[in-house]
């Protein structure tokens, strides 16, 4: 699995979807029912536009995407603050 | 020239051959999804002056792959930037149980309770056994907007009427 997707691919684990790795190379996200949704390559060719593609699919899907946590909200900013 | 997104979803996914078509749509550097209700979505990134002329060019690029969009039921074109800000929207609010209204109002859970009686107090987006949730940016404005009257609220006229 990219490790782009980690993080995407456990919060989907934790929420009944199926996350699996076929033998091409790609990993594909299952819904809760069991049915195939989008897939994401080990080596996406623009990354940034295949992870956009990838989540407005599974949130499409229905997979309820929480906002940042305090903690999460607070890294962010202090990022923020170091780019500048 | 920008760059775009541009989506188009198809109401039954036997209809154009999901497996191949996910193929080919990937090998012009677009993506294929399902919804899990039997709509497909193909999504196509081009570079383009305009939105007209985005959707032109990624209807030429499917068609360069033997896809043809005329049984797209819908088609969405947005600038690349805007795609982006919706994928990384979250899909829920913050939400607050009745804790963490009573610290933002500054009053008990039990205060915040008989609040939650009041008709301009926000309605709860979720009900469990466990308590109410509510969306924090409702409460946030409850709190802008609420006239507070601390102590014990003044007798009404009819009451002093019914004592005398």
């Amino acid at each position: 699995m990219n490790s782009d997707i980690t993080k995407l691919a456990k919060w989907a684990q934790s929420q009944g979807w199926t996350v699996t790795d076929d033998a091409s190379g790609y990993t594909r996200f299952l819904d809760p029912g069991g049915t195939y949704i989008a897939r994401y390559p080990a080596t996406p060719s623009n990354s940034r536009r295949r992870m956009a593609d990838l989540t407005v699919a599974l949130k499409r899907a229905g997979l309820q995407i929480p906002p940042p946590s305090k903690k999460e909200q607070r890294a962010l900013r202090r990022m923020e603050i170091e780019d500048e | 020239m920008s760059d775009w997104t541009v989506t188009y979803m198809f109401a039954d996914m036997h209809l154009i051959g999901f497996d191949d078509v996910e193929v080919d749509v990937e090998s012009i550097g677009g993506a294929a999804s399902t919804d899990g209700e039997g709509n497909v979505f193909l999504t196509m990134h081009v570079s383009a002056a305009t939105a007209d002329a985005a959707q032109t060019a990624a209807t030429g690029d499917l068609r360069g792959v033997g896809i043809s969009v005329e049984p797209a039921i819908a088609v969405e074109t947005l600038m690349f930037e805007e795609y982006e800000r919706r994928a990384n929207r979250p899909t829920l609010p913050v939400l607050v149980g009745a804790a963490e209204v009573g610290e933002m109002l500054g009053v008990t859970r039990q205060r915040v309770h008989q609040l939650s009686r009041l008709r301009r107090f926000p309605a709860p987006l979720v009900r469990v056994r466990m308590g109410l949730l509510w969306d924090e940016r409702a409460i946030a404005r409850f709190e802008r907007e609420w006239n507070r009257k601390p102590g014990r609220p003044p007798e009404t006229v009819e009451r002093d009427a019914a004592v005398v």
